[in-house]
């Protein structure tokens, strides 16, 4: 790799092909906790994303835009808690912070688009880093899904103030997650797995009135 | 790692993986307190500064293998040469380790040869069984805080909030050696560090005491007089820090801060307790075990 931006940083691929049996955070959870499965009556649903691929990029909206758009043929949401995705469903930026967007795709992507990133980006003041054994990415549906996060989040979920397209990073049961609403029957949770265990068992606890199931 | 007033306030290693990318290890509990700190300096004083932080805790499982046997275990499970010369203490190496992809540092904590060793935690688990099958011939086995405390205690590697409370700088643990005060320009600390109030020679300095009765485990919080026959209030000098039973001194230990300490070498400090007793102890270097580093360094 020639540019001056890939030689100064030294990343690797920490995935392999190797046949090595993956461990998502919520491993002990569902061990220890269980999977409630699904039922008729269930009015609010879980289904855990495990091993995407989570990028954390750091830059200047405009630059990072560019390259984003190049690479991953979507525009970076530049406004405050936006959220887009590709034209499939399978690949999401999401606005973190003023410098900071979070990018989920596919498990085994991330390294490859993060050097065409690197590539596109060349030069630029930018950062990028893998996260993606750090994370995992919870799906709740159901027509109690609000209801159940009314309990569990500070924010105002209520769709006035929550639409489709929207992300934030908030408060929930005294941890932090990214919290973010994809499609109008679907939130999704990106959790920490340092905390993926508490909120995992949290969600079941403060759904089991809703007769909340687990999809596995 | 310092406040403005010069005071530690957490400590860790960094190590550089490339020109412009740094790896940043902290306390256990100062890793969020670590992050807002570099931020807020950015943003507010150093805004010119082309960097950015990301935390990257939950993304790697750190697995330390640790001991004199540790090299022979770690060649049985990865590509990368172990050879002392190739890679050396405070290095590091990126390889497999049990065909995950992992970087491995030698990095050591204990005071025993070590390598700590990064994989992408959702293979973590993987990693740790197979190290345990291969180390079952080595008698591994894991330890908790407790045996670190004490491991790292007998080195004198001092523990961020036990060793200090906000009052102690690097100089009043005898680690004037790792502040680049010959940097080239303004650091955080380095107006405060040359103050007079923590120039002076007598401020509370990081020492070991070994009690005199090897049977006494000295503790921690405990005053430190020179007097013990002066009249109460006794002028305090100091107080234990950490205090353990080494197995491998077979005596009762002690890490302190004592005014002027280091100078105090080979004296003898009292320890007046609630109960009416008095413990006798001598002040001694804060390494209790393998002065040279030669354990760790083999």
């Amino acid at each position: 790799m020639s540019n001056t931006a890939v030689e100064t940083v030294r990343i690797f691929d920490t995935r392999t092909e190797a046949k090595i049996p993956l461990e998502s955070p919520l491993v002990y959870a569902y061990r220890r906790s269980g999977a409630p499965a699904p039922a008729v009556k269930s009015r609010a649903t879980l289904r855990e994303r495990p091993f995407l691929g989570h990028l954390i990029l750091r830059g200047g909206a405009i630059v990072l835009d560019e390259a984003v758009r190049e690479v991953l043929g979507v525009s970076l949401p530049g406004e405050p808690q936006g959220l887009v995705h590709d034209a499939e469903g399978e690949r999401s930026i999401q606005w973190l912070s003023p410098d900071e967007w979070l990018v989920i795709v596919p498990g085994g992507e991330e390294f490859a688009l993060e050097n065409r990133l690197r590539e596109a980006l060349a030069g630029a003041h930018f950062a990028i880093s893998n996260v993606s054994g750090g994370q995992t990415l919870i799906e709740l549906e159901g027509e109690a899904a609000r209801e159940l996060l009314m309990k569990s989040v500070i924010y105002d979920v209520h769709p006035s103030h929550f639409p489709v397209g929207k992300g934030v990073t908030t408060v929930f049961a005294k941890t932090t997650v990214i919290l973010r609403r994809p499609s109008d029957a679907r939130w999704e949770l990106v959790v920490r797995r340092s905390f993926a265990d508490y909120t995992y068992r949290w969600l079941l606890d403060a759904g089991e009135e809703y007769g909340i199931s687990v999809k596995r | 790692m310092c406040k403005d007033d010069g005071m530690v306030f957490d400590d860790g290693t960094t190590s550089c993986l490339g020109e412009n990318h740094f790896l940043m290890t902290t306390t256990t509990g100062g890793a969020a307190g670590v992050l807002e700190w570099l931020e807020l300096w950015h943003q507010t004083e150093w805004p010119e500064l082309q960097v950015y932080f990301t935390s990257v805790t939950d993304h790697w499982a750190t697995m330390t293998v640790t001991g004199p046997e540790a090299r022979k275990l770690l060649a049985e499970l990865t590509d990368i040469d172990l050879d002392r010369e190739a890679f050396q203490f405070m290095d590091w190496r990126e390889g497999k380790v049990a065909d995950v992809p992992a970087r491995v540092f030698r990095i050591s904590f204990t005071g025993e040869l070590a390598y700590e060793i990064n994989v992408q935690a959702n293979y973590a688990q993987h990693v740790w069984e197979t190290l345990f099958a291969h180390g079952e011939k080595y008698d591994l086995t894991p330890y908790g805080t407790e045996t670190m405390h004490v491991l790292r205690a007998e080195k004198g590697f001092i523990i961020a909030g036990q060793e200090t409370d906000g009052s102690v700088t690097p100089e009043d643990l005898g680690m004037k050696w790792c502040v680049g005060y010959d940097k080239p320009f303004s650091w955080i600390g380095q107006r405060a560090l040359t103050r007079q109030d923590t120039a002076r020679s007598d401020r509370k300095q990081l020492v070991g005491l070994k009690p005199k009765d090897p049977r006494v485990v000295l503790e921690e919080g405990a005053q430190i007089v020179l007097d013990p026959k002066h009249a109460i209030p006794m002028p305090m000098v100091g107080h234990v820090t950490s205090s353990y039973y080494s197995p491998t001194l077979d005596s009762g230990f002690a890490l302190a801060v004592v005014k002027g300490g280091q100078q105090k070498m080979g004296e003898t400090v009292y320890l007046p307790m609630a109960d009416g007793q008095t413990h006798e102890a001598e002040i001694v270097s804060t390494i209790f075990i393998d002065p040279k580093g030669e354990r760790q360094n083999v």
